[in-house]
Order: C-alpha cells, then structure tokens, then sequence
C-alpha cells in the first residue's frame, strides 16, 4: 500500500492547485488564439507552451536549476533577447518611406502620447482596492501603448519584472487585434472626405541615404539620449546590416535564423512568468484594461496630428496614415491600407503608411529611453 | 496619489517634449542627409536609378547587361528599324 501511495504522490494529480489548472487553461487558450485565430503565432505559441510546462506540479520549469528559470534569467532579465529581436527587426525594416517623407516621423511621435497619457490611468487605478502600481509599474504598463512587444517586454523587465508576464500577453494579443481596435478609432475621428486624400507619389531614396541613416539616428541617440541606445543602438545596427549590402550573410541570419531562434526562448521566457501566483490577481485585469487604453489614445492621437498636419500643409495628407504612428509593424500600416481602399478604392495608403509606422518603433524606443532615465 | 499624479503629469509633459524634440531633430537630420546625397551622388546611385527604370519599363523583367549598356543611338537605330519593319508588314 505504501508503494501504491509513492507511487500516487509522484504523479501531478494530487499535487495539482487551482491556479495552476487556470493558469493551463490560459496557456490553452493563447494556443487556440495563435493556431486556430491566428493572432501573432509566432510570440503566442512559444508563451501559451511555457505557460502549459511552468505550471506543472513537480516539473520545477521555473524553479532554480529549471530550464525555464535560466531561459528567463539569461535572456529576459538581462533584457537581452528583446535587444536581439530589435536586431532582427532593424534588419528586416526598409526605412525609404520615412526618408522620402520624414516629416512623418511626427506621426510616429504624437501616437506615443498613448503612453504618457495611460500613466495617469494606471495611478488613479490606486484609488480602488486591491491595486497598488508604482511609478514604476505605471511606466511598465503604459509602453504597452508603444504596440512594441520587444519594446514593452525590455521595460518591463527593467521597472517592473513581476508584471511582465500580463505586460507581454497584453502587448501581443493588442497587437493582433490591430484590425478591431483601430478602424472604429480612425472612423470617428475623420469625415469621409478625409478618408479619401489622396497623397503624392514618394520620392526614390538612394542608397547611399539609406546607409547613412541608421549612423544618423544612432548619433542622434547617443548624443541626445543614452538611455534609448540599447533599443535604438540595435535597431540601427540591425538596419545598417540590411542597407550596406556587403554583408548579406549576417544581414540574413539577424532578420532570419537570429530573430527565430530568440523569438522561441523569448515567448518561452515570457510564459515562465504566466503562474497563478503572479497572473491571477486583479492587477492583470488593470493592465489589460489600461493597455486597451493607452493603445486606443495612442491611435487617436496619431490620427489628430495627422488631420493637423494635413490642415498645415501645402502636400496632402491622408489622416488616416496618423493611425499607423502606433509602430505595430506592418500591420498597422495594413489596416490604414484597408481602411483607404474602403473609402476610394483607387487610394493605395500602404507605402504612405509605413513611413508613421517605422517612426512609431523610433518613437516608442524613445519614449522607453525617457521613461528609463526618469523613472528607472 | 496626488504626488503621484503630479509626477506622472512632468513625465507626460517631459516624456512628449522629448520625443517630439527628438523625432524632429531627425527630420532636420534626414534632409540634411538627402541635401549631401544630391550634392554628392555616388556613382552607383546613377547606375542603381537607371536599372529602377528600365526595370519598371520591361513590366519587372530583370535588365540584362546588354539592356543597361545600350548607347542611345544604337536604341534609335533599333526603334527606326522596328518602325520600318512593321510599316512594311502593313503595306
């Protein structure tokens, strides 16, 4: 009997709480989400299945001497797999649109508003019981409105380490739900004849332009503002590898191989940090509220500048372009795309789009630099 | 609570001074790079915008040697005895 008792004791049944079967359930439904919704697979995949290993009775995933545990303390906690994403990012981003059009670069500043905006939601949720957020944690949750998962899991995992697991699932999943958030958004705040502006054709950017401006950026930062040079450093080191064009080897591995392998030990990570003890709170609730909001804010305020703008300007500017200054690379950019075509099916806004857009992943790297030196 | 929101008001009106200043600062720096590149084009930037133009003439077709070091006349030449040739189909 005392072997029979062994025996029941080493399996998960009896060891089981409900926490953690929730916490299996949630790890279900991120599989369902990205595999069957196909809402951001990539990221969803590799977090649903960390939540699904660290939850298990016995299994010490996430314990010291877990292979979780390390993933997460080489990796995240020295935030150097969301650096090395923003590498592969860099090195996948075509920034002709931007240069042909900087003034767009001033979408991609007034949608971080979103995020400086959202501070002040997260500290008045102090005011209802249960919910006890720092500056600290404020700024956390607030970058979700930078729609920058890398960006927002860097920061996260600086100011506000025991958020980042609902830090990192409400970027993500805001991020896939780029096409439901934003066109009603977007609709609201413009008139029809808006919707339909045309813009003018872009200039070519030479090659040389685009070398030189990943140094520019990077000497600008480093000048101007340290504390965004990790993000930005990377990005524009990335980026360099792309436009150079001598050095295609590394400039394929950084936006391929690189960028796939730490996307797995990143989503792996980040689901390590999915257990019942520090997701199951009413804290949680607050961050996936407050990150709809700051990413909402966000989008209207790229839109405004964009209607501004466009008021100011001799070219014309299609207001719905501003929506894309969230960053959320491409698919912001393809949502302003849709919407255009909607409303005059001969108005192609993608390439207008993607210069706010790129300006947004500048813009939100900035704004985590900011917060960094004055909150950090 | 107050101080808290006191002080996330500073961040707000920091944080967006900053990233504006900054962004358009960039801007001055981006024209500054277009203003250098048109003053001094590289070489390849000439021979790269040629290519981008044929390419889009040939419907995406990728030029061909021959195709970027076609002199004008010889272009001329070729065009006249096309012409010539269809003129006498049709005749």
């Amino acid at each position: 009997m005392d072997k029979f008792l062994t025996l029941w004791n080493s399996t998960s049944i009896p060891h089981f709480e409900s926490g953690q079967i929730i916490m299996m359930i949630v790890g279900c439904i991120l599989l369902y989400l990205a595999i069957v919704r196909k809402f951001e697979p990539l990221l969803l995949i590799p977090i649903g299945f960390g939540a699904l290993l660290t939850n298990i009775p016995l299994a010490g995933f996430s314990e010291v001497g877990g292979l979780l545990h390390y993933i997460y303390y080489i990796g995240i906690d020295t935030g150097v797999f969301p650096l090395l994403i923003f590498m592969g990012v860099g090195a996948m981003t075509d920034f002709g649109a931007l240069i042909a059009n900087p003034r767009m670069l001033l979408l991609g500043a007034a949608a971080q508003f979103g995020i400086f905006a959202t501070l002040f939601g997260a500290i008045l949720l102090n005011g209802i019981p249960g919910f006890e957020f720092t500056l600290q944690d404020a700024s956390a949750i607030a970058i979700i409105g930078g729609a920058d998962g890398p960006t927002a899991i860097f920061l996260a995992s600086k100011l506000a380490p025991e958020l980042l697991g609902a830090i990192a699932v409400a970027a993500y999943s805001y991020m896939a739900l780029v096409p439901i958030i934003q066109p009603p958004i977007m609709n609201a705040l413009t008139s029809p004849e808006e919707r339909k502006i045309q813009m003018g054709q872009l200039r070519e950017v030479s090659k040389k332009e685009k070398i030189l401006f990943p140094l520019a950026v990077l000497g600008a930062t480093l000048i101007f503002l340290p504390s965004a040079s990790p993000l930005v450093g990377m990005f524009c080191f990335g980026n360099l590898l792309k436009e150079c064009g001598v050095v295609d080897r590394l400039s394929n591995t950084a936006q391929n191989e690189l960028i796939n392998i730490v996307t797995i030990f990143l989503g792996l990570g980040v689901g390590s940090k999915l257990s019942a003890e520090s997701f199951l709170n009413v804290e949680t609730l607050g961050i996936l509220a407050l990150g709809a909001v700051a990413f909402s804010i966000g989008t209207a305020a790229g839109v405004l500048m964009a209607k501004l703008m466009n008021k100011l300007s001799k070219e014309n500017i299609n207001p719905l372009v501003g929506a894309a200054g969230v960053s959320a690379v491409p698919m912001a950019a393809r949502v302003v795309n849709k919407v255009g075509l909607e409303n005059n099916p001969h108005n192609f806004l993608l390439m207008h789009a993607m210069g706010p857009n790129v300006a947004g992943v500048l813009g939100s790297a900035v704004a985590a630099g900011i917060l960094l030196a004055l909150v950090g | 609570m107050a101080e808290q929101l006191t002080e996330a008001g500073m961040l707000l009106a920091v944080g967006m001074s900053v990233v504006f200043a900054f962004l358009t600062l960039l801007i001055g720096g981006i024209k500054g790079i277009a203003w250098y590149c048109k003053m001094f084009p590289s070489p390849e930037d000439t021979t790269s915008s040629a290519n981008n133009s044929n390419t889009h003439k040939n419907n995406n077709i990728a030029p061909t040697p021959a195709q970027a070091t076609v002199s004008p006349q010889i272009k001329a030449a070729i065009q006249t005895a096309v012409n010539l040739h269809r003129h006498k189909l049709h005749s």
